[in-house]
């Protein structure tokens, strides 16, 4: 991750009340115990940073292996990543390409809007 | 460290044509035989070579923060107290900007060490940034601007060579006081012509200037062409491609010659068009880099330039030097260019000048970045494949395949028109570096095919609370809202 990136994401994160983690190799951010109302009381979410961010989109969210939400909530589960020693599945979601949050623009958005789409779909069976 | 260093790295100032005409007003007021102070705010990037350092405003002094009854400049502790706390408030850098008596040198005195040798250990103390700068300005009767500048940054000393002002109407570069005459590049035969229509001056400031073009091809070649004509001696060349044979079409200076060896022989593009300004002029300092105005090597270079001119016409360039107008203060003139056809005729042949400058709007608030083709534009080959077969799955499914991805049609152009573009872009940029002339709008476009050429043009605002509005000079300490950066699968950048 380089320098910039590091220091907005870092930025994006000091702005939400919630718990996260930025982590490397693979970059991504990690919410910590997220609610949800489908089942569970709440869930960790790993999200990749994409290449070029912050103009590429933040798109896709990951569960925990094992995690009773996948397949409940929308999105296909595809492969799986190893993050801050943990297993994720990979879950195909795509608020800001067409899944109805507004098109992406990195001087509006970033991982603390992201984290209000994940609350949303935490909460909408599939 | 050494309050005199012999040798130091060099330092550019940036700042804006506003902020300077303030400047000038406040530290001149007691003129001509007082001086007169501000702190300023300033935000830096550091480079192998030396550093850049943007104005962002000056914190003004109030009654009583300057002691008005001694000649000489004399600053009250509340001033550089409230001072250091607004550097940490919004982690910038703060400097000292005072005037000599009219006709003065303006090398600093036994004072002027005392006052330096004091705040560039104090300032860094309050908040995370480390730099200090202290300025030193002067005017001559006949209102001539004189200055000098040092600074330092953690372990490193700096001397400021050079500062570049830049305003809507016209880009300067001004030389310290100490190097003013050595660093003018002498009179250039080829500018005969350009001196009968432009003046002396004007084709002196061309000769000075320094000019980053990005890209190589199509409209990039053509702009350096008439740039290096017209007599810039300083160019910056941005293109990450070799030359191809499909380029001959439309990229200035190439020929077959350039592939006597094939294809896979065939020189850089960055090489081609600096063989091609060689050519015209052999005293010039071209930089080649091959890469990305992404990449930090691009970015070490592009801020100690006057202007950029955009070729590339994608979503992350156009990002990219939006970004740099504002935060590093670099304007920028970018282009675009198009072509539209119907039942196998030519319907349009649309051209596009986009002019990025601070305190303007940046691409976003001119709605001119599709968020999804800049993203493919950053995406390596392998998300791009597993994307599509993605989209395949979906579509067996009955989902939306198009949340995985949508194709991004290129959109081919051809050398006529590309040289129309890029010799437009240099008319702009040579108007603009002299000062004599603007385009007519900060944004317009135009169809070459129809009457009156289409022409839309209009000079649009920031919107209320955009980075661009906010950001204004802050240099790297802006990072925590960099808009884009280079995505790890890209080759890095280098220098040929």
């Amino acid at each position: 991750m380089t320098p910039e990136v590091k220091a907005r994401v870092s930025a994006e994160l000091e702005k939400v009340s919630w718990k996260t983690k930025l982590v490397e190799n693979p970059d991504a951010v990690i919410y910590y115990g997220l609610p949800s109302t489908l089942g569970v009381s709440s869930s960790d979410v790993l999200v990749l940073v994409p290449g070029g961010y912050a103009q590429s989109m933040i798109d896709g969210a990951c569960l925990p292996q094992a995690s009773s939400l996948i397949g409940v909530v929308k999105g296909q589960p595809g492969g799986t990543i190893a993050a801050d020693g943990r297993t994720w599945v990979s879950i195909s979601y795509h608020p800001h390409n067409g899944g109805g949050a507004p098109g992406w623009d990195p001087t509006r958005h970033g991982f603390h809007t992201y984290l209000d789409e994940l609350v949303s779909w935490l909460s909408v069976r599939r | 460290m050494a309050l005199r260093q012999k040798v130091a790295p060099p330092a550019v100032l940036r700042i804006t044509g506003a902020v300077r005409e303030r400047l000038e007003a406040l530290i001149f007021s007691r003129y001509p035989d007082k001086e007169w102070a501000t702190f300023f705010l300033f935000g830096t990037r550091e480079t192998p070579d030396g550093v850049v350092i943007t104005v962002v405003d000056l914190i003004e002094p109030k009654e009583g923060d300057l002691d008005s009854t001694t000649s000489i400049v004399r600053l009250n502790e509340p001033y550089s107290l409230r001072s250091a706390l607004e550097k940490q408030k919004r982690g910038l850098c703060v400097g000292v900007i005072h005037s000599h008596p009219q006709n003065c040198g303006v090398f600093p005195s036994a004072l002027d060490d005392d006052m330096d040798s004091y705040f560039k250990d104090y300032f860094p103390a309050f908040g995370k940034e480390g730099a200090y700068f202290s300025l030193i300005f002067s005017r001559t009767a006949e209102g001539d601007i004189r200055f000098s500048g040092r600074g330092w940054s953690v372990d490193r000393a700096f001397q400021l060579t050079e500062m570049v002002t830049v305003s809507s109407d016209v880009i300067q570069r001004e030389y310290a006081w100490a190097k003013s005459s050595s660093a003018r590049n002498s009179a250039n035969e080829c500018q005969a012509r350009l001196e009968e229509v432009y003046g002396a001056e004007a084709a002196a400031r061309l000769r000075n200037a320094h000019v980053t073009i990005i890209g190589a091809s199509g409209t990039g070649s053509p702009t350096a062409h008439a740039l290096a004509r017209a007599g810039v001696e300083n160019i910056v060349l941005i293109d990450p491609q070799k030359l191809g044979k499909s380029n001959l079409e439309r990229l200035h200076g190439s020929y077959n010659a350039h592939f006597a060896k094939g294809e896979e022989e065939a020189p850089l593009k960055v090489e081609v068009v600096r063989d091609l300004i060689k050519a015209i002029n052999p005293e010039a300092n071209v930089t080649c880099i091959v890469g990305n105005i992404l990449q930090p090597l691009a970015r070490d270079h592009v801020v100690g330039t006057d202007l950029i001119i955009c070729c590339t016409d994608t979503n992350h360039s156009r990002t990219a030097v939006s970004e740099l107008a504002y935060r590093y203060l670099v304007p920028a003139i970018d282009t675009g260019v198009v072509f539209e056809s119907k039942d196998g005729l030519m319907t349009g042949e649309i051209g596009r000048i986009t002019v990025y400058l601070p305190g303007g709007p940046c691409a976003y608030c001119l709605g001119l970045v599709d968020s999804w083709r800049a993203t493919v534009e950053l995406m390596s080959e392998e998300e791009k494949e597993r994307r599509r077969r993605e989209a395949k799955e979906a579509e067996k499914r009955g989902d939306n395949a198009g949340a995985y991805w949508k194709d991004v049609p290129e959109i081919p152009t051809v050398g006529h028109f590309t040289s129309m573009v890029g010799a437009l872009a240099a008319s702009y940029a040579i108007g603009w570096l002299t000062g004599k002339f603007t385009p007519p709008n900060r944004y317009f476009e135009f169809n070459i095919l129809n009457p009156d050429f289409d022409y839309v043009g209009f000079d649009a605002r920031s919107r209320s609370g955009c980075y661009c509005e906010k950001l204004i000079g802050h240099a790297d300490q802006g990072a925590h809202a960099s808009l884009i950066s280079a995505p790890p699968h890209w080759p890095p950048a280098r220098l040929v």
